[in-house]
């Protein structure tokens, strides 16, 4: 697979575990909570209905707040493979601002233990970025002006 | 404004002081202040002086790529953590 550095990325780690464990673990919402998010933050709600097309969905909560993100299922090779994607939601609805498509895959190591990779594959960084500059000449013509004034101002 | 003009491509010192009202040798005290706080670059060829916005002058501290990474290698790490346990529980 080629990956794109400026917006791909692939982790890889030996786990201590069969494969059919970690399945189980990426696949069922009850230990899916338990890894997903990063603590203080945690998952909400986690719904799975594991077939190409079936929905991913999480509720995050951050501070508080619940974020919800909607995806589905894009291939699914039982114990080896799960692919799923933001960019739409159940009943391949297109999402209004696709982001990312994750591939997860097991794989034995010889040793009872798994090779684990993760590839996180996103949207052009280009794309993200006229995303982020949307306003392009209110916000960034205003972020300029102050950023100028500001360094003037350092007046060394 | 000097940063917005660069945001748009290089240009010359004189280039860039044409709109300001201003003489040259206080525009280019305010190039240099600009150039000590890390926004402009510039080179010297011959007589002229080209100036260019700094690469990373506009990018937030941590960039989305590395919040992203972040993301994940943090999983990866509660992920292996959650296994080794689930492991160890279900071998009791």
């Amino acid at each position: 697979m080629n990956l794109d550095p400026e917006r791909d990325l692939s982790f890889t780690r030996t786990l201590n575990a069969p494969r059919s464990v970690l399945w189980e673990c990426w696949t069922t919402p009850k230990h899916l909570m338990n890894f997903f998010m990063p603590r203080p933050h945690s998952l909400a709600a986690c719904d799975i209905d594991l077939r190409v097309g079936g929905r991913f969905n999480t509720t995050m909560n951050v501070d508080g707040t619940h974020i919800d993100n909607t995806g589905v299922f894009l291939e699914i090779i039982d114990g080896k493979r799960l692919v799923f994607t933001d960019g739409y939601s159940e009943g391949w609805v297109p999402a209004a601002d696709p982001f990312m498509t994750a591939i997860i895959e097991f794989e034995d190591d010889g040793n009872g233990g798994t090779t684990y990779t993760a590839i996180a594959r996103h949207r052009s960084a280009q794309a993200r970025q006229t995303h982020e500059d949307m306003g392009f000449f209110d916000g960034w013509g205003t972020v300029v002006t102050q950023l100028e004034e500001y360094a003037q101002s350092l007046g060394r | 404004m000097i940063l917005q003009r660069l945001a748009r491509g290089d240009a010359s010192v004189s280039e860039l002081a044409a709109p300001h009202d201003m003489a040259l040798p206080s525009f280019m005290g305010h190039l240099r202040k600009l150039e000590e706080a890390g926004l402009v670059i510039s080179t010297k060829q011959g007589r002229t002086r080209t100036c260019r916005l700094a690469p990373d002058a506009f990018t937030p501290a941590r960039d989305w790529l590395t919040e992203q990474r972040d993301v994940w290698e943090g999983r990866l790490d509660r992920f292996d953590d959650y296994v080794t346990d689930l492991m160890k529980e279900r071998s009791k």
